[in-house]
């Protein structure tokens, strides 16, 4: 118990070698079960702190073993298997985590969201770049051969220009092959708060808001329909559950329109 | 929802477009914006540069943001000494689908489109209601000389 608040102590002061010492003496000295886990659990985050992430992974493993359902343990997993960059066995654990908090109702889960939100978004990132890298590489070997070749055949040709154009060509061709982010539809976007819709309602004029905006409006005394100018009232707005849908696909597909989410969670036992 | 990540939103739009306004942010506060509008040909306005300020509070986008012209101008609807603006969608028929842009536009198109039944500059008002285009064009004018054009050229 002592090495414990101890090595909570260190923790809460940023420092974690001290910490994990502490919290190594608690394991050595043959707790409980239940113990036994927060002192991984705890481990397992001052290892994520101080960047060790396989060593956070192996006291998550060993709190895995007679816990398969521990939300933290698959949580830090999620967070050291991100610091490696290994997102999508990530993902894995954080949705594991999210889905046994959800059955539990915690209160993270929100936070939880947003780290999933942050980890798809890298995710994502990684094949850009490296679908962009393998489109740069070819296109440059491409270049090295057809200049090699030209060079041995305008010793002896004519068609100079010729080839010119085609290199053009094949540059252009490049261009338009390069992996690009969309514009994100005005359609998905709520008229007042500009931003992608998360809960977007539908009124009698037809014009689709974010719920909060136009709840907001009301509330502040706006009576008419902000583009068709329409009386309204909150009764009048229903979820227009379709339009939810598309953003959701668009969204799952291009996971960098997310509204990021700012809080970062961070908690010890 | 906040003003200023609403703003944020508009401002990074504009960067996107040709900013014919010159829309700009004052760097301590966002919620504090200026822009410059040019004078319509064909009005008393003509090759001035009038600057406004637009000052949100934080119930933007849901309350209209305060319209000031900092140049002088002479016109039925803008107050000569203070500079207030009297335009309706920035009073009773404001709408928080509006922007700053939008506003912008509203207020250019007031340049050349002066409302004379609702003037705060009562002379320039009259001469409107009176019909006397002359009158009302040749006092334009001089202030836009006075005002603005010398201002510009002061600078470069």
């Amino acid at each position: 118990m002592e090495f414990k608040e101890k090595g909570n102590e260190f923790f809460r002061s940023n420092q974690f070698e001290q910490a994990i010492n502490f919290y190594t003496f608690g394991l050595n000295s043959h707790p409980d079960q239940n113990l036994r886990e927060v002192l991984y659990l705890n481990r397992a985050l001052s290892q994520i702190k101080i960047l060790e992430y396989d060593k956070s992974l192996s006291d998550c493993e060993a709190v895995l073993q007679f816990n398969h359902s521990s939300i933290k343990a698959h949580y830090f997993r999620g967070l050291a298997l991100s610091g490696k960059k290994q997102y999508k066995n990530a993902l894995e654990s954080l949705k594991t985590s999210l889905r046994l908090s959800e059955k539990e109702k915690a209160t993270w889960i929100q936070e939880l969201k947003g780290k999933i939100d942050e980890v798809e978004l890298l995710l994502f990132q990684e094949n850009e770049n490296q679908e962009k890298n393998y489109l740069e590489k070819t296109k440059n070997n491409l270049f090295q051969y057809l200049d090699e070749l030209i060079r041995l055949r305008n010793q002896n040709s004519k068609n100079v220009l010729d080839i010119q154009d085609k290199m053009s060509e094949l540059q252009i061709f490049f261009e338009k092959i390069q992996p690009k982010r969309p514009e994100i539809p005005s359609y998905f976007c709520c008229p007042i708060s500009l931003d992608i819709m998360n809960d977007p309602v539908v009124g009698n004029s037809g014009v689709s808001y974010e719920k909060n905006a136009i709840f907001n409006y009301i509330d502040s005394g706006g009576n008419q329909d902000p583009i068709t100018r329409i009386p309204i009232n909150k009764d009048q707005f229903h979820p227009n559950i379709c339009l939810r849908q598309a953003i959701e696909e668009f969204l799952e597909k291009n996971p960098w329109a997310k509204k990021r989410n700012e809080t970062i969670i961070e908690q010890n036992d | 929802m906040k003003s200023s990540q609403r703003l944020a939103k508009e401002y990074s739009k504009i960067q996107k477009s040709d900013n014919e306004f010159n829309i700009s942010i004052d760097s301590n506060n966002i919620l504090n914006w200026k822009a410059i509008l040019k004078g319509p040909d064909e009005t008393p306005f003509k090759n001035g540069n009038f600057e406004i300020s637009i000052k949100c509070t934080d119930q933007y986008p849901m309350k209209p943001p305060k319209v000031f012209f900092n140049t002088p101008i002479f016109h039925p609807n803008i107050h000569f000494k203070t500079g207030e603006v009297c335009l309706d969608v920035l009073k009773a028929n404001w709408s928080p689908a509006w922007d700053i842009f939008a506003i912008c536009r509203a207020i250019s198109l007031l340049l050349s489109h002066p409302e004379p039944d609702s003037p705060l500059n009562c002379d320039a008002g009259n001469m409107l209601r009176a019909k006397d285009e002359m009158a009302y064009f040749s006092m334009g004018e001089m202030y836009t000389q006075m005002f603005a054009i010398k201002e510009n050229s002061d600078k470069k």
